[in-house]
């Protein structure tokens, strides 16, 4: 795993710390720089499913959660709503929504960039990680019995 | 639906014993929380005569609801067996800071209650927006909360300025977080 130096992270000069709102800020460059890790991914059994969009068919609609932290002291967390999607026949993990996170992105000038802001460029930014795989390694591990029924159920639904 | 919110000496009478029963329904029975439970009730060391609880009543006079509001200034769920969920950031001691813990809405009257369907229905809404007032009514300009992860995206749709104090933990097999709640950009201060 590729190590952290906050001296090392373009824009970035000073040590991560929390601040009283309970926010780490630092620069996007500076985030970028630092590794997350998976920490958990769980199934959304609660979410509000669309209607299915196949015709005649009733595609099982898979969504879930997942959470991942840098290895820093203190640590930044992100997570995220995910959806299984089919594409063309293919499945594959989409981010849905924001990304929720512990981090206050700063301008050049360590000014904060405010929620939102912060919010667009932690989507981009994660959009670019290799998530997917590991999210469905736990989610395979976690839920194999489940997915099992799950992909039963699609199965016949298809007929 | 209706709101009902105090300290144990101002909440009608009955109220109080109704809460820490619906407690152990959802926290012990439901959720499966190792919580200290004694003849159906869930009660702990933060449930002092201070203490203020908040609960939604529906229509038939059935608690749909629960939360419970902390003063930071004294002993507190958070501070007290949690304080590693705050990333490191010591303890707030603050009369602007309340703690919100114990939230839960399920209802048990729906034909298939799930500890998973809480989010699902109109008491939960209507109970986080009362606590924050409730929060608000006593001086509180923020809120940390010790919560299931998924009350985060709960707090946010509802349009609530909030975000997370650090990464998740699991314990007891539970995955929960800290999230501070601003209650003066929610339109309460």
């Amino acid at each position: 795993m590729k190590s952290y130096d906050p001296r090392g992270a373009a824009g970035d000069q000073l040590p991560l710390t929390v601040s009283a709102d309970g926010y780490v800020r630092l620069t996007l460059p500076a985030f970028r720089a630092i590794p997350l890790s998976h920490l958990l991914s769980e199934l959304d059994l609660d979410a509000d499913l669309p209607p299915s969009t196949a015709s005649g068919a009733c595609l099982a609609s898979i969504v879930g959660y997942t959470e991942w932290a840098s290895q820093t002291i203190p640590a930044l967390s992100v997570g995220w709503d995910w959806r299984l999607a089919t594409t063309a026949g293919r499945v594959r993990y989409e981010r849905e929504g924001e990304v929720r996170s512990n981090v206050m992105l700063l301008d050049a000038r360590r000014r904060d960039l405010g929620g939102v802001a912060t919010g667009m460029l932690l989507c981009a930014a994660v959009d670019v990680l290799d998530w997917e795989r590991a999210v469905d390694n736990y989610i395979n591990n976690r839920y194999a019995c489940h997915l099992s029924n799950l992909t039963v159920t699609e199965s016949r639904s298809n007929l | 639906m209706r709101v009902i919110s105090g300290a144990v000496a101002g909440l009608p009478e009955g109220y109080y014993g109704r809460v820490t029963h619906y407690r152990h329904r959802v926290f012990v029975e439901q959720l499966g929380w190792h919580l200290d439970a004694q003849d159906g009730a869930e009660t702990d060391q933060f449930d002092r005569p201070d203490t203020v609880y908040v609960m939604v009543e529906d229509e038939g006079g059935n608690i749909a609801g629960c939360a419970r509001l902390l003063q930071t200034t004294r002993p507190y769920l958070l501070g007290e067996i949690f304080p590693q969920l705050l990333n490191g950031l010591a303890p707030p001691s603050d009369p602007t800071v309340w703690e919100l813990s114990r939230f839960a809405a399920m209802d048990f009257n729906a034909r298939a209650a799930t500890p998973l369907s809480q989010f699902a229905h109109s008491a939960t809404a209507l109970l986080m927006r009362a606590s924050v007032a409730c929060a608000a009514e006593r001086g509180a300009q923020r809120l940390i909360t010790v919560s299931p992860v998924g009350i985060e995206r709960l707090i946010r749709r509802l349009g609530l300025e909030a975000h997370r104090a650090g990464p998740p933990m699991i314990i007891e097999g539970h995955a929960i977080f800290a999230c501070w709640i601003e209650v003066k950009a929610s339109g309460h201060a």
